[in-house]
């Protein structure tokens, strides 16, 4: 049987085997978008060849990406919360409350997942005209404030918790609200960190509304300014894959922060 | 109303930014204040040189014409606009004007929603109708009516790798199906491929596959709205393309992406089929000495004429006629000339294309000159509002049939039945 | 317990989350229900009623059916093999591992990248004579075949780059799940004289892990149903529609055919396919737990 250290050894070496794999892809995008521009149009290479880092700033000013930063963060940041309280209100009450016709709504509001976005816009978008959003910030936030993918993530969750958790708190009096809000949302942090970070994710990540809710340069998203770089037979390769690179930079940075959150967990919260 | 709010001197850019947008956010896109009539233009050009020209050209007209501001909000890649264009005129907030390729026009007339210009070509003094090449009006033309003005022109020739030609011993440069077909055979050795076929369903490969039909006298659509390319021509046209890739000359391209030049450029290819719009970017890299010749003949001499046209969508009077002014404006020689020269596209005014400076341009620049001696043998796609729909079938079958999945024949056949019952009304 | 009896507070919990997704999905769901009994030209804002006749085309029509099998193909494939690389990593990559954070955002990092980016790094990777593939499978020895220009690739290739772009999503999933089990079953199970590897993992950590798996899967099938984006990015749906996905097909058909009516037909049948399946998969597991929702 082999060692504990010999182990974790064996274990560092898997994973960095695994990092080597996942990182090759994003190797190349960053070696291209090193490259002179022109070198780029003839596609790939593995090593780079010059390391033209005003590719960053020549792609940084091709449009106005700091309003598109503002824009996307906003969005994100709207969007993120807001599915947080709504999937935590439902996800509680689908988890602990007996209703009339429980499991029948829970069911169609899983629905809403299955129907992709694409398929939708159309209706949405007139919708949105009509109360007159289009072009403005509510057209992007709205539409995404409530997600089933939350409140299925809490609905589960929450089933998970012991209910005496939450009986000394009624024993004491509590509603349920204050039992929500002191008792539960405590101990679900890492469903919380991980919608949180899902949401943002979705949202920074998320090109075909805002491409057909917004069309005034000035609401554009960090996604839409990446189009920037492709016209209709022509792929600038060099400046789309720095721009690639400062537009993930913040997801990255978020996770690389945040992945912490759901490894503390339960265990800690005093179960016994 | 908008409400333009004021920055106090010295402010930082962030909050002048703050304010632009605020006032973005109040102001959505109406016609404005001080009489100035606002047209909003989409377009779908961004990256470097173009959108530079684009702008620079822009404020040119808005200073020239101060009632009348053009602003322009790009779309990004084309293939995104579809759903994008469609949602906004259900929604009734099309812009004033886009910029797109006419075979789309159609779709839109026939819904109504684009403004006829008949009277504005007519009418106008200050604008001769002459000075536009015939076929670019038939291409602007549904059912008699003129809808959409040329904005720039550009057609298919080939581009040439001149040193794989000359390590091959090709001297000369292919002029019929067969020649091109010799030289492609030569061309393939040493891991190299004589040429690259642009495979997939989308319009890239249909509008070149076009250009073969015609070169073999077929036609795509007979003159009472039927399907006329499942024709002796046609499988002509398809089998030439097979007996390319059997013969092991020439390879396909990357799925609905043969505009790329990547493998053009590396030197894995010698010949591909592409347009002008590439010459800044190829003259800018060292890995290839890029030639360009016309495309083979058969029968006849023939290229897929493409270019970008201005739609004019129905709103008021007043933004209708600020629109046309651009469209106007766009057209005349002055601009053309400038456009051509500094993008590479290929001007639509007979007065712009004939001028001296043009032509000094053109002596200094052959690749340039190949495409522009091409528009004589140019010919344009059929307007229909099935078009679209009618190049997605044809260029499923075309793919099919290459995969090898039905022959030639029953390919064109398949596609003919297909495209029949979408032409019929319904 | 009586006091759960509460529908009053239930209803004004579920309330803000259901009157928005009432708004902005299930209408428009029961919209494009509606508009798949007529023929609709969206430009003119014209609405013609032909009953079933959408439905007939659809289901007659060869490319819908490939569609399918494609998706379906595409589910299978996608859906067991990425939560087993999922979870493989969750175990892997846990705190005991140096650096465990690096390794995990590296993992990571492909999901939050522009699929675009994506697509275009996959498509050079897999050309034919100078990708990286080939490079290394000529190295030993191997053929390398024309991935995406062939029919019978262009499926796996789009595959192994879904896997690739998601992994990290449901291992973050499976690292939640994983740390929620408390560290006192592990220890009573060592008591028990468990030995640590395969046997913990039997009996301690995939039984706790259950909820989690069962999120995984329901989620993870939905999204690979849904599958739009790697098709679109690297092969555009080809070759021969060898990798058109309903979602795919419907896109084709709304867009490039200009067919509404047609498009929301295939809506509906996927959403009633997709929901047969995750109610399916809600009642085995209400046969494996006790209880379905509490």
């Amino acid at each position: 049987m082999p060692t504990s250290a010999g182990r974790e050894r064996w274990r560092l070496a898997a994973a960095i085997v695994v990092a080597a794999v996942f990182a090759a892809p994003l190797w190349f995008m960053l070696v291209v978008s090193w490259q002179a521009p022109a070198a780029a149009a003839a596609g790939h290479a593995w090593w780079p060849s010059s390391l033209q880092w005003t590719n960053y700033t020549d792609a940084w000013g091709s449009t106005n990406f700091a309003r598109q930063f503002v824009n996307s963060l906003v969005v994100a940041l709207a969007v993120t919360f807001g599915q947080i309280v709504t999937s935590l209100m439902a996800g509680y009450a689908f988890a602990r409350l007996e209703f009339a016709g429980r499991q029948a709504i829970f069911l169609v509001l899983l629905s809403t997942i299955i129907v992709p976005f694409q398929v939708l816009v159309i209706p949405v978008f007139i919708v949105l005209t009509k109360l007159g959003w289009v072009n403005t910030y509510w057209a992007l936030i709205v539409p995404s404030l409530a997600n089933a993918f939350g409140i299925f993530l809490y609905t589960q969750f929450f089933r998970t918790i012991p209910y005496e958790l939450e009986e000394a708190a009624h024993l004491d009096g509590a509603t349920r609200w204050q039992v929500l809000w002191q008792v539960l949302v405590p101990l679900a942090r890492p469903a919380t960190a991980t919608l949180f970070m899902f949401t943002f994710i979705a949202e920074w990540n998320d090109l075909f509304k805002p491409l057909v809710f917004t069309s005034t340069k000035n609401m554009r998203t960090v996604q839409l300014g990446l189009t920037v770089f492709q016209e209709q037979f022509r792929v600038d390769y060099a400046l789309l894959m720095a721009a690639v690179v400062f537009v993930t930079v913040p997801s990255v940075l978020l996770f690389f922060a945040g992945q912490k959150q759901f490894v503390k967990g339960i265990a800690t919260t005093g179960l016994k | 109303m908008c409400r333009v709010r004021r920055v106090a001197g010295g402010g930082s850019r962030l909050v002048a930014a703050a304010a632009i947008a605020l006032t973005a956010v109040a102001c959505r896109g109406a016609s404005g204040r001080d009489g100035v009539t606002v047209v909003t233009f989409w377009h779908g050009m961004e990256s470097g040189v173009n959108n530079r020209v684009l702008e620079t050209k822009i404020g040119e007209f808005n200073r020239a014409h101060p009632s009348i501001r053009v602003e322009a909000q790009v779309y990004g890649a084309a293939d995104q606009l579809g759903p994008k264009l469609d949602a906004a005129v259900a929604g009734r907030t099309p812009p004033d004007l886009l910029w797109w390729a006419p075979a789309f026009f159609p779709k839109y007339a026939s819904a109504g929603v684009l403004r006829p210009i008949d009277d504005f070509v007519r009418d106008d003094e200050t604008f001769d109708r002459g000075d536009v090449y015939d076929y670019l009006w038939a291409a602007g033309t549904y059912k008699g009516r003129l809808y959409v003005t040329p904005f720039s022109a550009n057609n298919l020739a080939v581009y040439y790798n001149r040193r794989l030609f000359s390590e091959a011993g090709l001297t000369r440069v292919p002029g019929t199906w067969e020649e091109f077909a010799a030289a492609a055979r030569a061309l393939t050795r040493g891991g190299v491929a004589g040429f690259q076929i642009p495979i997939g369903s989308a319009e890239w490969t249909v509008w070149i596959w076009q250009c073969f039909l015609w070169q073999a006298n077929g036609e795509l659509v007979s003159p009472d709205g039927r399907a006329a390319f499942s024709s002796e021509a046609g499988v002509a046209a398809l089998d030439f393309w097979r007996s390319l890739l059997a013969s092991g000359a020439a390879r396909f391209s990357e799925t609905d992406a043969g505009y790329k030049t990547d493998d053009f450029l590396a030197g894995r290819v010698a010949m591909v089929i592409n347009g002008p719009w590439n010459y800044a970017a190829l003259r800018a890299q060292r890995h290839v000495e890029v030639g360009a010749f016309p495309l083979p003949r058969r029968d006849r001499a023939a290229t897929n004429i493409g270019g970008e046209s201005l739609f004019l969508f129905r709103s008021t009077p007043e933004r209708e006629r600020a629109a046309w002014e651009f469209m106007k404006f766009v057209m005349g020689p002055a601009f053309q000339v400038d456009w051509a020269i500094d993008t590479g596209y290929l001007p639509v005014s007979k007065a712009a294309a004939s001028s001296e400076r043009y032509r000094a341009y053109l002596a200094e620049h052959p690749f340039l000159r190949v495409y522009s001696d091409q528009m004589a043998a140019g010919r344009t796609r059929p307007s229909l509002p099935e078009y679209p729909a009618l190049s997605a079938t044809l260029g499923k079958y075309l793919e099919a049939a290459m995969y090898d999945k039905y022959s030639s024949r029953e390919a064109l056949a398949r596609a003919a039945a297909d495209v029949d019952r979408l032409l019929t009304p319904r | 317990m009586s006091s759960r009896r509460d529908p009053v507070s239930a209803w004004l919990f579920i309330l803000p989350a259901t009157l928005l997704l009432a708004v902005f999905v299930i209408y428009p769901i029961l919209n494009l229900a509606w508009v798949s009994f007529h023929d609709w030209n969206i430009l003119k804002d014209e609405m013609r009623f032909v009953g079933l006749a959408n439905y007939r085309a659809v289901v007659s029509d060869g490319d819908f059916r490939g569609a399918l099998g494609t998706t379906v193909l595409y589910v299978v494939t996608t859906v067991p093999i990425g939560m087993a690389i999922s979870l493989a990593l969750a175990l892997l990559l846990d705190d005991r591992l140096r650096a465990a954070g690096l390794f995990r955002t590296i993992v990571f990092t492909p999901v939050v990248t522009s699929s675009v980016a994506a697509g275009i790094v996959f498509v050079w990777m897999l050309n034919e004579d100078r990708g990286v593939v080939n490079a290394a499978l000529r190295w030993v020895g191997l053929p390398g075949p024309p991935w995406l220009q062939s029919t019978t690739w262009a499926l796996p290739s789009v595959v192994v780059m879904t896997l690739w772009k998601q992994a990290g999503y449901n291992m973050v999933l499976f690292l939640a799940g994983l740390q929620g089990i408390p560290a006192t079953y592990y220890e009573a199970a060592a008591i028990d004289g468990a030995r640590p590897g395969w046997q913990t993992f039997r009996h301690v950590t995939w039984p706790q892990l259950w909820p989690t798996t069962f999120f995984v899967l329901v989620v993870s099938s939905i999204q690979a149903f849904r599958a739009f984006e790697p098709m679109y990015v690297m092969t555009r749906g080809g070759p021969v529609g060898s990798t058109t996905t309903l979602v795919y097909y419907i896109f084709d058909k709304a867009f490039r055919f200009g067919n509404m009516g047609q498009a929301a037909a295939v809506s509906v049948l996927m959403l009633v396919v997709v929901l047969a399946v995750t109610w399916l998969q809600f009642r085995s597991q209400e046969r494996e737990t006790t209880g379905g929702l509490g």
